[in-house]
């Protein structure tokens, strides 16, 4: 019987059952970030800022201060910049609604044939994971005077007005 | 003795321990990649489903004769459980998805109390397994403030609480939740009680069944130390916290406890509420809310409770957790 390289065979046998261990209980220790948990999390943040919307566009006005289509109403027709909100309004209902959250809110609508869009609230730029809500709104003038906003419209005139918002966590 | 056709010990090893390393890997590989997510994303379609048909649906139920979205007055002909308000109930559908109707939210916990197996089925948390039903673990909670809802005698908390190490899918919505009355007036036009500028009156008819509560908006400041100092009902003063809670709201901020003659500005806005209990009777109540600095318009006729009177609906945190 051959008696060389013994030794070799048995610690190569070691060293394969010590890196298998470790692999193993790697893996089973780690948690696995599946597609399924990625999909559920971003329909959960996508639903979070749908709920937002909606909320404020049914709401009675005194559940939780100016509905929608006041808030958009209020407005001065400014752009924001940074921090400084041109729909105040909203921007508190909506800081009260989804705290921990950072988002930006556009408004669209069309004047005379082009579509204008201009950003209200600017808290920063989303990161790749943000969701985005949309939730149309009717102004008329009378909304318009109540809200004492800068809409200029005609007292049989009717605005649709397209509010886009964009949530992210940091 | 035959030497011939024996096999070789290191052989035998050798190809048993190729066979048990391929065995292994066999088994385990496959596992690395789905570990901890099997069946996880049905449970993800039944949080998802079920937040929605809660939150989005009025529900619906049918007998052989009739039908509706009104199914919290027929709790034995239920058909489908939707907690959201309907103001048509042959309309199939709501136009206010995410407002909750407290009744609606009632007969939930009844329901769920009273026949659990009925009340999965009805919510389809429940998945077939070979023909038999497993049921789904879950806890439906509605929160105010990150606090559970307590609506007269229950605390809207339903299910189970998990167990540790399970896995568990999450699903949390925004809605409004009916709580009660309210009715809100203009601090400006509440009429004053005769002889005293700084005393509004209000006049509720009894008796009531929810509590009744009155939010004022923009009062109309006279001086630098404008506050509620107290209320009182038929000329004897309230207690506060016993008989009635004040909270205190400005533009930028939502609704927090007020202390008695603490600071009140021109764009505030307060909310009173008094307990049920106080208006008992059939019978015209006068309610005197007295300020300091805070002055009403003229007026002999005081404002009315009853006609101005509402649902009030409070945001909240729906949760369903289903594992």
């Amino acid at each position: 019987m051959d008696n060389k390289a013994q030794l070799q065979t048995l610690e190569g046998l070691g060293a394969a059952l010590l890196i298998t261990m470790t692999v193993v209980i790697i893996t089973q220790s780690a948690t696995v970030m599946t597609p399924q948990h990625e999909m559920m999390l971003d329909v959960q943040f996508e639903q979070m800022a749908y709920d937002a919307l909606t909320l404020l566009d049914v709401a009675p006005s005194y559940a939780i201060g100016p509905n929608l289509t006041e808030c958009v109403s209020a407005w001065d027709m400014k752009g924001a910049t940074m921090d400084n909100s041109t729909l105040p309004l909203l921007d508190n209902a909506l800081s009260l609604l989804l705290p921990g959250f950072l988002y930006n809110v556009d408004v669209s609508y069309v004047q005379n044939g082009t579509l204008i869009t201009k950003n209200t609230i600017l808290q920063g730029y989303p990161t790749e994971d943000a969701a985005v809500a949309r939730r149309t709104v009717m102004l008329t003038n009378s909304t318009v005077t109540a809200a004492k906003g800068k809409w200029s419209l005609a007292s049989d005139e009717l605005q649709m007005v397209e509010v886009k918002l964009t949530v992210w966590q940091v | 003795m035959d030497d011939k056709g024996q096999i070789a010990m290191d052989f035998l090893l050798g190809v048993s321990l190729v066979l048990i390393a391929i065995g292994f890997t066999v088994q385990f590989v496959p596992g690395i990649f789905i570990s901890g997510s099997t069946g996880e994303d049905r449970l993800g379609y039944a949080a998802y489903r079920t937040s929605c048909i809660l939150t989005e649906d009025p529900g619906w139920w049918s007998n052989s004769t009739s039908s509706g979205t009104d199914w919290e007055a027929h709790p034995s002909n239920v058909q489908r459980i939707g907690l959201a308000v309907d103001d048509d109930v042959h309309s199939r559908l709501t136009e206010t998805p995410n407002m909750l109707s407290k009744e609606k939210l009632i007969q939930f916990k009844l329901l769920s109390e009273s026949s659990e197996t009925e009340f999965i089925r009805k919510l389809g948390l429940f998945d077939s397994v070979k023909g038999t039903q497993m049921n789904y673990g879950y806890n439906i909670s509605f929160l105010i403030d990150g606090q559970p809802l307590v609506m007269g005698n229950y605390t809207m908390v339903t299910g189970s609480s998990l167990l540790p190490g399970q896995n568990m899918v999450k699903m949390t919505r925004i809605v409004l939740i009916g709580t009660g009355n309210i009715s809100v007036f203009d601090g400006r036009y509440l009429s004053r009680y005769v002889g005293n500028e700084n005393i509004a009156s209000i006049s509720i008819m009894g008796p009531v069944t929810e509590n009744v509560t009155i939010q004022i908006t923009n009062f109309n400041v006279s001086g630098s130390n404008a506050a509620f100092i107290n209320a009182s009902l038929n000329g004897s003063t309230l207690i506060q916290s016993s008989n009635y809670t004040v909270q205190k709201r400005s533009p930028s901020e939502n609704f927090g406890s007020y202390a008695l003659s603490s600071p009140l500005m021109k764009n505030d806005s307060l909310r009173i509420d008094l307990n049920r209990s106080l208006f008992s009777s059939n019978a015209s109540y006068q309610l005197r809310l007295n300020f300091n600095d805070v002055v009403f318009p003229q007026g002999s006729i005081s404002s009315n409770y009853n006609d101005n009177v509402e649902k009030r609906y409070e945001p909240a945190l729906l949760v369903v957790e289903v594992w």
